[in-house]
């Protein structure tokens, strides 16, 4: 193995050097920037300004009920402002900022050069974009949704509402969620793979960990709600009756899927923040945090029991007792991981010499504000109380206080602690507490009362109210402290731009915390680290206070620059220890192209083109195609110097690289919603009236054969084009290649040709139309496997697999792996439960 | 380094371990409500077994199942010596107990209402 010792440079010439290759390039160019800081603060500056949209909306909503018999909006209008309210709100604003502010900060706190995969964030960044310009133009053309933002069927179907307000829904957030589900996959692989050497599990920082449960639980929490988009979208579009009682449907099972991810997604606004919470108490309280393993596990914790809560938002439906009282139960117990954190919090504080900064004064807000929605949450977990506070005024004033109290204040609070790393430049703190104490004051103002109007019984959703029923005062001071609290907000913003001039320059460290970011000049430069950090301590800034000139002179690793290589360290997930090296991504059009693509299919299904909608789909697999064909190498590669005695092989040449964890956990997204969707099926079969179906699929034993044959022989196709690729027997791969694609093509035939042989119409009962899917879902799949096994034998002959650069055969490999288990679960599915339960 | 050295050397069993616990809890969570759903729709909860009603047996009997691979898992947890000699590998090994014993607390208290509620009511 030969040795490729690295240039010599100067920390000019490696500045350079570096910026040449990572920076954002300028004019038209800037469409193809990959660089993670460029695209987190895209994400932050659009979620900011969907922010300000979402917060007018709320103005009108308090505008409207400020006093009684209120005529300023019509009931229509209103029912979209308040739709779009909470749409913008959870959709466009806290998911997307949270994310955002995680593709800006990871790489910097874990000591890495980019994210695993910056390109696939350029893709998310623009799905984002689109799907929310979707929304709002469509709220500017007065056809946006208006059936509340968790859209509950049967009053979202098209029955009650036959214009496009509801599909702008469906697509516009599902366009939304491809973003959020590729921020996941991507934050997932970079916390576990992509950090600077000897940053172990130990010694990272915990907004890390915060991050790394987050991701997890937005691959897992999203797909449910995707699922049931997509189904109610296809009802709306073509009749498949999923929530139409009449032809075996149910509306509970939008509320089951909607909830599903619902009540995780309060979790994935707030650990992040919580996250944030937890970097600022230590450097404020000048002492390392108190119970930082009881921490973690609480944020693990967290991430689990919150997928155990989902029903306690149905508890009026008329489910037992019984399982009203497991959700219950579930629900309380929630509430004691996060009162771990709290303690920490505030011991660490108590033991530590806090001084005050503006971002200590929006964490106090938080102190104060999130227990109080805490302790409601447990109220409302309780049954009696829940069904007597029900679609009152009480519950907005929880869900509040919990979700401005446990997101808002802390993303201030980080926004502010963190701004210098954008600008440079430091807040301008007269101004920020003044902005503080109006929108902590005009907060409480507007919600603290709101409990008492929802005890008083006013529902939600109700566009006026008669005078005389004592809700009259409560809703004046409502309104009233909710313009206290826009004014708060809007200086927050006006400090935000101003201090870009006003405020002071910043030095390194400011706060003198004690993260691997505060390391990097103000502003970062585009590269991050001019040489990468060897971290060996939890605290590395506190352990060597010289790190940052040492860095910056290049005494760390990977500290000479290959022209146009962008390197970073993949590493051991426990240890930290480097293990090979990243050949990051530069600038592209292929991301900004496929969300283009993507985007066409989601407009012309909402306007229902649907020959356009097939083309746009066949655009988008070749953009992603041309995407993935621009990375690899046609030859085996040297080792690599990375200074400090490593010598190491890039990621190209690597057993499990980054791809491979990315395509994982991109499988257990998807593998969450197909379990959503059988999960569909059980809850159609056992709970919907109108079963057993009136019919059952016919037996087509030939085509179940094909389809099983063609499963396994691809599976055991790809799993030989491995062993080949592995022995350097490429052209054998490729014969092995093409068998795998001749299978799937087989399997992904039967399976799609079943529903149209074996079942009636699709439009005539929820059994059909589910039984199709299922088997549809397999066939799609499959198909998907057929492409990329045909892509890889494409690949084989432009010579980009060797024996040594054998990664794409087994990640092909491991998703015919799943789509094998998908093909024999829908086959199982369809034929062997109806014989055992019908 | 071959694949089976790589992946040893990654060591994603213990970031499983670390799961595991709440694995079986979400397991635990996901069947309880399961077998309730599939159980009163069968009509489970019509027969009597030793005067208790067949699906409360068998939601009893599930609970317990995971509470005892619950016990189990705090068992080996304490037990075992980190494989990982380092710093890192005692941390990991210390979240591992805590949440296991967690996990099975979580257990024990969502199971609870089986023993004092009827199934279908």
């Amino acid at each position: 193995m030969t040795f490729v010792s690295q240039q010599p440079a100067t920390p000019v010439g490696r500045h350079k050097l570096l910026h040449r290759d990572f920076r954002t390039p300028g004019g038209i160019g800037f469409l193809t920037s990959v660089n993670h800081s460029t695209v987190g603060l895209r994400f932050i500056v659009t979620g900011l300004a969907f922010f300000v949209i979402g917060g007018i909306l709320a103005m009108l909503i308090r505008a409207q009920l400020a006093t009684s018999g209120n005529t300023f909006m019509e009931h229509e209008t209103y029912n979209q402002v308040f739709t779009m309210h909470g749409t913008v709100m959870m959709f466009l604003f806290a998911i997307p900022v949270l994310e955002g502010l995680m593709l800006f900060l990871l790489p910097k706190m874990l000591g890495g050069r980019d994210m695993a995969f910056p390109a696939l964030s350029t893709y998310g960044y623009f799905c984002y974009l689109f799907g929310g310009i979707i929304l709002i133009a469509a709220l500017l053309l007065g056809v946006a949704p208006r059936g509340g933002w968790f859209m509950y069927t049967p009053l979202t179907s098209s029955q009650y509402t036959p214009g496009i307000n509801s599909d702008v829904w469906l697509l516009g957030v599902t366009f939304v969620e491809v973003s959020a589900l590729s921020a996941g996959v991507e934050i997932i692989v970079t916390i576990l793979r992509v950090r600077g050497a000897g940053m172990s599990l130990k010694r990272m920082p915990l907004f890390g960990w915060y991050s790394l449960v987050t991701a997890f639980m937005i691959i897992v929490g999203f797909p449910p709600l995707i699922l049931g988009s997509i189904l109610l979208e296809l009802e709306r579009a073509f009749g498949w009756p999923f929530f139409d009682v009449a032809r075996g449907g149910d509306p509970l099972l939008w509320q089951h899927l909607f909830w599903l991810f619902g009540h995780p997604e309060v979790y994935i606004i707030f650990l992040p923040a919580a996250g944030i919470v937890s970097t600022l108490v230590p450097t404020f309280a000048r002492r390392p945090i108190i119970g930082h393993a009881w921490i973690v596990a609480s944020v693990i914790a967290t991430g689990f029991i919150s997928f155990g809560l989902w029903v306690h938002h149905m508890f009026t439906v008329g489910i037992p007792h019984l399982a009203l009282a497991f959700f219950s139960a579930a629900s309380m117990l929630v509430a004691i991981p996060t009162g771990i954190q709290f303690f920490a919090w505030i011991a660490t504080l108590m033991a530590g010499r806090p001084f005050v900064r503006l971002p200590m004064y929006y964490l106090f807000g938080f102190l104060v504000i999130f227990v109080i929605g805490g302790l409601t949450g447990v109220m409302i977990a309780l049954v009696p109380f829940n069904w007597q506070v029900h679609d009152t005024h009480f519950i907005v004033a929880h869900m509040h206080y919990v979700l401005v109290g446990g997101m808002a204040f802390p993303l201030m609070a980080g926004l502010y602690y963190w701004m210098p790393m954008a600008t440079g430049r430091m807040p301008l703190e007269r101004l920020g507490v003044i902005a503080f104490w109006l929108i902590f004051v005009g907060f409480n103002m507007t919600f603290l009362v709101m409990h008492l109007t929802g005890l008083l019984g006013m529902p939600r959703r109700v566009y006026t109210y008669e005078g005389g029923l004592g809700w009259d005062t409560l809703n004046l001071i409502s309104s009233m402290g909710g313009f206290v609290m826009s004014v708060g907000f809007a200086l927050v913003l006006f400090d935000l731009f101003l201090h870009g001039r006003l405020g002071l320059r910043a030095p390194r460290n400011p706060w003198g915390a004690s993260t691997l970011e505060w390391t990097l000049p103000k502003p970062p430069p585009s590269y991050n680290f001019a040489s990468l950090p060897e971290v060996r301590d939890s605290e590395p800034l506190h352990d060597d206070p010289d790190l940052p000139r040492k860095l910056a002179a290049g005494e760390g690793l990977l500290s000479e620059p290959r022209p146009s290589a962008r390197e970073t360290f993949a590493v051991e997930v426990v240890s930290g220890r480097p293990v090979h090296i990243i050949n990051l991504p530069g600038p592209s059009w292929w991301p900004f192209m496929a969300a283009v693509c993507t985007g066409i299919f989601f407009l012309s299904f909402l306007f229902k083109i649907y020959p356009l909608a097939a083309v746009a789909v066949v655009l988008t697999i070749g953009a992603f195609l041309g995407w993935a064909y621009q990375y690899g190498l046609r030859e085996d590669a040297p080792l690599l110097s990375a200074g400090g005695g490593y010598s190491l092989l890039p990621h190209f040449a690597a057993s499990a690289p980054p791809g491979w964890w990315g395509m994982l956990f991109a499988i257990v997204a998807d593998a969450t919603l197909y379990a959503s969707l059988l999960f569909g099926y059980l809850f159609l079969w056992t709970v919907a009236p109108g079963w057993p179906p009136p019919f059952y699929i016919e037996w087509q034993p030939l085509l179940a054969l094909l389809a099983i044959l063609g499963l396994v022989a691809g599976l055991l196709c790809s799993h030989a084009a491995t062993g080949m690729t592995e022995s350097g027997r490429i052209g054998l791969a490729k014969v092995w290649l093409l068998l795998s694609t001749a299978a799937g093509l087989l399997a992904a035939g039967a399976l799609l040709a079943l529903p149209w042989i074996a079942l009636p119409s699709l439009t005539s009962h929820a059994y059909a139309a589910v039984t199709a899917l299922i088997l549809g879902y397999a066939g799609l799949h499959a198909l998907v496997a057929t492409i990329m096994s045909a892509f890889l034998f494409w690949r084989a002959q432009k010579l980009f697999l060797s024996a040594q650069r054998s990664q794409e055969p087994r990640i092909v490999r491991l998703w015919w792996g799943y789509v094998a288990g998908v093909g024999f679960l829908a086959i199982a599915a369809v034929y062997v439960f109806p014989g055992a339960f019908g | 380094m071959t694949r089976q050295e790589y992946m040893r050397y990654l060591k994603p069993k213990a970031l499983l371990a670390l799961i595991a616990g709440y694995l079986v809890w979400s397991l635990c969570f996901v069947l309880l409500y399961s077998l309730l759903s599939v159980g009163c729709e069968a009509g489970w909860h019509q027969s009597r077994l030793l005067g208790i009603n067949l699906l409360s047996w068998l939601l009893v009997g599930t609970w317990l199942l995971h509470v005892g691979a619950g016990v189990w898992l705090v068992r080996e947890a304490g037990r075992r010596e980190p494989e990982l000699s380092s710093q890192s590998g005692h941390f990991i090994q210390r979240v591992t107990l805590l949440l296991h014993v967690t996990a099975l607390a979580a257990m024990v208290w969502i199971g609870l209402p089986i023993l004092g509620l009827p199934p279908c009511a």
